[in-house]
This record gives C-alpha cells, sequence and structure tokens, in this order.
C-alpha cells in the first residue's frame, strides 16, 4: 500500500477512496485506519468511526486469511463511497467465497472463532456479499449519523496516512461507471416493472428482458430453459433461444445446468473449467467463460439461466453477477406470476365448462320414466366429479310398450355432454324404431359415426323395447354394457353384450335377441361407471361383483324402485369414502 | 506491555489495542509471566481503543486457560467502543468486566 490519501469530494457532493493492499494482516489494520481517518474528515462521530474501523478490520481480516494461492498474488481493494445519507465500502476479495446468511449467528462462548462477520452484521444496517468467479466483494453500508457537536477530529483527514490517492478523472469515472450500471439496472427494472400489468406472451417479454440484460453486464449469450410444470423436477425444457431439452435421465455432469439446478447454486465455466463435449450448451457456444445461474420462484427452482461472453476471457465481476442474479431473480417471479394467471384462467374455464356440462347431463334425464301395466320402472344416476357423459332414457309407445335406452359417450366434460345431447336428439327422432332396437342401433350409428369418427370419439349403448303385454323384451347392445336379467333364486344372465360402439364401424349391422320375461323377474341396464367402481383397497366391483349383490337384492323380492335403492346403498357401502371416478346410472326393469 | 503481580492476581498494562497481530504478543506475554501462584489475569483496558474480533479470541484462549488451572481473567475500564464491543459479542457472559 503505497502513499497519500486525500478525501477528495467530486460534483455530486459525495467522498470517495480507494485503496488496494496486499494479502497480508498487517495491511489490513493499516486500511482500517486509513477508512478511519478518511471518514473523520467527512465528518461522523466516535462511534460511527469505530464502528467503520471495526467493520473494515473484520472484513480486511477474512479477505485476507481466506485468500486462495491464486488470490494472495493479487491485490483486495477497497472503496469508500460517501453519500448524502450513508456510507457505503466495498471490499473486493480473491477468495472462494462463502453463502452469508441472513443474520450470521453468533458462535459458542467457548469457541475462538467465527465473530468477524457478526460484528460487521450487528454494526451495519446492510451487508451484500456478491459472489462472481475470480473475485467477490463485500458490500457494507451504513446510515450517516450526524457528527457530535464541536470541531471534528482535528484535521486528521488532511494527514498523510500513506494511501493511494485516486485523482478527479479517475474518481469521476469510477462514480460515473456506478452510477450507469445502478441507473441501467434500475431503469430496466422499472421498465418492467411498468409491463406487468400487460397481457403479452411471456417470450417476448423474457426476451426482451434478456437482451437489456445481455447489454448491462457485458455479455453475448444466453439460454434460458424453464421447468415444465408438469414435469418432474430435473426435467428442464422450453429454453427460449434454441430448441433443446434435456431428458430427467440426462447426467448432471455432463451439463452445467442442471448441475445448477441440483445443486441450486451458481455453476461457473471458463477455460480452466470447460463445457464438456456432452454439454448441451457445448453445442451452441463451444469456447465460452460463463455461468449457469438457477432461477427460482418463491424457493421453487423455475428454471436455470445460462450467461456467456464469446468475446473476452475476462469473467464477470461480482457485480455484474449480482446483475445477473437480479434480474433472473425477477424474471422467476415474473415467469411465475405469468403462469400463475394462466393457470387462474385456464381453471375458471374448466370450472365453467364443467358447470355448463352438468347442466346439459341433468337435462337429459326424464323427470320421470314412463310406468307400464305389470311392470315397475325406476332409475338412479350419480354424477362423478367430472361430468361425463352417461344418460338413460325411455320413450314410450301408446299401447305398444316402452323403449329403454342406456349410453356412455366416451370422454368428459362439454364434448361428451354435447354427443350424449345429440344422441338423446336422434334417440327420439325414429318413433317407428323403436320396437326394433336392432335396427335402431343401425340407423344410430349410420347417423353418428361421421362426427363421431372426426372428433374421434364413440358411444356405447344399450336399447331394450319391453312389450309389457307379451311380456317379452328385445334387446340390442352396441358395445356396452349387458342387460343383466334374473329372479328371485336364480342367477343374472346376460344378454346382448354383442356389436360395435356407435362411431366406430360405418357400415355396422346391430342384432337383437328376445327374451320372455316372467314374472318376479328383474333387468339391469347399467353404464359401465357401476362395475369399475372402487373400494378404499383399489378392487373394482367387476360384473361378478354386480351379478352376487344383484342378486341378493333380487332374492328378497324388491320392487323396481327398492332394487333401485338397495343397489344404490350396496354401491355407496362398497366405495366407502373413496370418491368415483366415473358417472353411475342403472335403470331397473321389474315384471311385477 | 506490561505487567506485574498483585497478591495471585497478574496484571497487564500499557496497551492501546488488541487485534490481529499483536494479539499474539499478549498471548506469548501472559503464558511467559504466568506462574503457579496466579489465579487471575487482569488487563487493564483503559488506554485500549480498538478490539477487533481476533483480540477477543485471544482473550477466550486465556480464559481457557486459567479455567484450567481453577482461575479467570477480569477485565477492568475498558473504554466505551470496547466496552460495546464486548457486549455485543456476550463477552460480558464470560469474563468478569470492572468498570471504573
Amino acid at each position: 500500500m503505497t502513499d497519500v490519501v486525500t478525501p477528495h469530494a467530486n460534483q455530486v457532493g459525495s467522498h470517495f477512496l480507494s485503496l488496494d493492499f496486499e494479502c497480508d494482516l498487517r495491511e489490513s489494520r493499516e486500511v482500517s485506519r486509513c477508512v478511519r481517518k478518511f471518514l473523520a474528515a467527512v465528518p461522523l462521530p466516535e462511534s460511527d468511526l469505530h464502528a467503520w474501523e471495526l467493520m473494515v478490520t473484520e472484513a480486511a481480516n477474512n479477505a485476507t486469511e481466506y485468500a486462495t494461492e491464486a488470490g494472495r498474488q493479487q491485490r483486495n481493494r477497497l472503496e469508500v463511497f460517501c453519500r448524502e445519507r450513508e456510507i457505503e465500502v466495498r471490499l473486493t476479495d480473491h477468495t472462494a467465497g462463502f453463502d452469508m446468511p441472513a443474520q450470521a449467528r453468533l458462535p459458542s462462548i467457548e469457541s475462538e472463532k467465527g465473530r468477524g462477520l457478526y460484528l460487521i452484521q450487528s454494526l451495519a444496517d446492510e451487508v451484500e456479499y456478491l459472489r462472481g468467479r475470480a473475485e467477490n466483494c463485500m458490500v457494507i453500508r451504513k446510515k450517516r449519523s450526524a457528527p457530535a457537536a464541536g470541531v471534528p477530529e482535528g484535521g486528521e483527514a488532511a494527514v498523510d496516512v500513506g494511501c493511494r490517492f485516486l485523482g478527479d478523472e479517475q474518481t469521476l469515472q469510477a462514480m460515473t461507471e456506478e452510477l450507469a450500471s445502478c441507473y441501467e439496472s434500475l431503469s430496466a427494472i422499472f421498465r418492467f416493472s411498468s409491463a406487468l400489468n400487460q397481457l403479452q406472451p411471456t417470450e417476448e417479454f423474457t426476451a426482451t428482458w434478456m437482451q437489456e440484460l445481455l447489454a448491462i453486464v457485458e455479455a453475448d449469450w444466453y439460454v434460458l430453459r424453464l421447468v415444465e410444470l408438469r414435469l418432474s423436477k430435473t426435467s428442464l425444457s422450453g429454453n427460449l433461444d434454441f430448441a433443446l431439452s434435456l431428458s430427467p435421465e440426462a447426467s448432471s455432469a455432463g451439463s452445467v445446468e442442471l448441475r445448477a439446478a441440483r445443486t441450486r447454486q451458481d455453476v461457473w465455466f471458463d477455460a480452466s473449467a470447460p463445457l464438456m463435449l456432452v454439454d448441451p450448451l457445448s453445442h451452441l457456444v463451444r469456447h465460452s467463460n460463463g455461468l449457469a445461474h438457477p432461477v427460482f420462484a418463491e424457493g421453487v427452482l423455475i428454471g436455470v439461466l445460462a450467461v456467456g461472453r464469446l468475446s473476452t476471457d475476462a469473467p464477470f465481476k461480482a457485480g455484474q453477477v449480482n446483475v445477473i442474479q437480479t434480474f433472473a431473480d425477477f424474471l422467476g417471479l415474473q415467469v411465475s406470476n405469468a403462469r400463475f394467471r394462466s393457470e387462474h384462467l385456464q381453471a375458471k374455464l374448466t370450472a365453467r365448462e364443467l358447470e355448463i356440462a352438468s347442466t346439459l347431463q341433468r337435462s337429459l334425464l326424464p323427470e320421470r320414466l314412463p310406468q307400464m301395466p305389470g311392470f315397475g320402472v325406476a332409475g338412479y344416476y350419480r354424477s362423478a366429479r367430472h361430468v361425463g357423459g352417461d344418460l338413460y332414457d325411455a320413450i314410450a309407445v301408446d299401447g305398444q310398450g316402452v323403449l329403454f335406452a342406456i349410453a356412455d359417450v366416451m370422454g368428459k366434460g362439454v364434448p361428451a355432454a354435447m354427443f350424449a345431447t345429440i344422441f338423446r336428439s336422434y334417440l327420439h327422432a325414429r318413433i317407428d324404431l323403436v320396437k326394433q332396437p336392432g335396427e335402431f342401433l343401425t340407423w344410430l350409428n349410420h347417423s353418428l359415426f361421421s362426427d363421431l369418427d372426426r372428433m374421434e370419439m364413440f358411444i356405447t349403448a344399450q336399447l331394450v323395447f319391453v312389450d309389457p303385454a307379451a311380456r317379452r323384451v328385445q334387446v340390442a347392445g352396441a358395445g356396452h354394457c349387458p342387460l343383466l336379467m334374473t329372479a328371485p333364486g336364480g342367477s343374472p344372465v346376460e344378454v346382448a353384450n354383442t356389436g360395435f360402439p356407435l362411431g366406430i364401424m360405418p357400415d355396422t349391422k346391430y342384432t337383437e335377441e328376445v327374451h320372455d320375461v316372467l314374472r318376479d323377474t328383474r333387468l339391469v341396464l347399467f353404464t359401465d361407471g357401476v362395475t369399475d367402481l372402487e373400494n378404499a383397497g383399489n378392487e373394482m366391483l367387476g360384473i361378478e361383483g354386480l351379478k352376487h349383490n344383484l342378486q341378493l337384492i333380487v332374492n328378497r323380492r324388491c320392487n323396481a324402485e327398492r332394487t333401485v335403492q338397495e343397489m344404490a346403498a350396496m354401491l355407496q357401502q362398497f366405495q366407502g369414502k373413496k370418491s368415483a371416478s366415473d358417472d353411475q346410472a342403472f335403470v331397473v326393469i321389474g315384471c311385477e | 506491555m506490561k505487567t506485574r503481580t498483585e497478591g495471585d492476581t497478574l496484571i497487564v498494562t500499557d496497551f492501546t489495542e488488541l487485534n490481529t497481530t499483536n494479539s499474539m504478543w499478549l498471548q506469548d506475554l501472559v503464558n511467559q509471566s504466568l506462574a503457579p501462584a496466579h489465579k487471575v489475569v487482569e488487563l487493564d483496558l483503559s488506554k485500549v481503543k480498538f478490539m477487533d474480533s481476533n483480540g477477543i479470541s485471544t482473550l477466550i484462549s486465556i480464559h481457557k486457560t486459567l479455567c484450567k488451572r481453577g482461575g479467570k481473567i477480569r477485565l477492568t475500564r475498558p473504554m466505551p467502543a470496547v466496552s460495546h464491543v464486548l457486549h455485543l459479542l456476550s463477552m460480558n457472559e464470560v469474563f468478569e468486566i470492572i468498570n471504573p
């Protein structure tokens, strides 16, 4: 450390001091004495002078004690900025750096180490530690107190205390650079803050943001990859500049970005630690220096930002790294907010869609099922959380009988509900076909095929025409669950579970079966939501489970309405507290 | 730095700082001056204007040495700035501090 310090007032009324010193503890102490003398002329009260003397001593001691081998060959730099309302000291070191805690803890009474940082944080108003590749910078700020009344410490500032003087030109240049850097960063942040409420594509917004960053930190390129919302945490994709994705299985050893993501720390690369050939970044920028910085939003990793230089070997300075980190943090919040807004909008749309579908679904069910002499009829419908396309219906033909229909449109939500509506409309369009269920299904398939095919959807359906006078049923199925037919003391018979669903083959011919119905016989039409129902142990009820329980109920000679009630109770008991994933619908026809 | 003995107390006086470099001298001085009869080391801080964390570390080291022989360390008449640092680091819970 050499010669002369003189406080220098620059044009904006601030004072500035810059000192370079060797990695030597004696010099550390000299530096703090120097700073004290310099600040005494500001002037500051004795308590503040002592605080700064102590803080600078501790910071300089750390910079000296923990300097790397290469760092010991370089001089540390201490700068003091006297502003109108505060004093700021920056100490640039050449140590390996450390993660500064928000508040250092006081070590145990017995410990002989670890009090320096605690002292600095206790005495300062604000302490930052900016980590760079080859250097780090501790920034200490403390508000200026008014000096005690009287003359400041007698003219000490004018004394030659052996420090390097920075002349007018250098001082102004340093101040200008600092102000320019702050101004660029702040103005950029203000610009983006004002853009917050404007709806614009996130990618465009981010690209503009990144270009600003490159200019400020004198970088040449960047790659930003954002974690896909629904992918695993280590899967990175969605970069802005390059179409490239990393699988979760990719080796983190070969990718600085994955390493940054997994360690949640900055990863540097340069000539001494070059990008590996297998690193996806190396395909884009083979020889470069820079860093990969993990981007977080409220503690959650949302991506990795890699920034680098091609034009120079000079690593980013600590201040520039701080700018990159600050921009990345701010960007993380913006992306997170944009995603939240998007998800919120999508959630509202989905909720509205389900509301529409639910209304449609309810409108499809008949208010009451038509009754027939000698027969009882009852139906049951229970909607799952996601509205599906189940429906049942009945069309009475005066004096001739009733056509019962049950159907299940593949899919959920509005599309399924829409097709259920269309199916129901077609069902009511051909009264002439109700006594010919097979023929009816053939016509329905022919009529609906093009629409279903275009939407890649299909419908399973079953039509049952009951002739009460003849006590006979005609049954036709299109890929639907079989009709179950049983009587007390018997066992359920599966009827008409043949034929493709509607919308699969354009020219399918559906046939029908005819069965006589004896007294006390129960016919059950149902959708697969009944047999697919799962209990808490994830076991499905299944067709055999349904048949077994149905028979127990039928054996009790319940009428149709009572059979429906008992079946509903049975299903709820089986299901327990587990929520159903599909609608449940069934119709019971009882020959009394 | 000067030392003198009063009864079972080794008194150290005449130093103005306790920092990284001179605290080693204090350690050496105490080690050399400490006799079996000494139970207390008293540091006169009335002239000490500056003490950093390494100075504190040295005091703790001397304190440990004395504890092993059933003794203690005593700090007398610290100046306000030094007293502030001692309290900031809770050293008043470790050392006996005698104010004027």
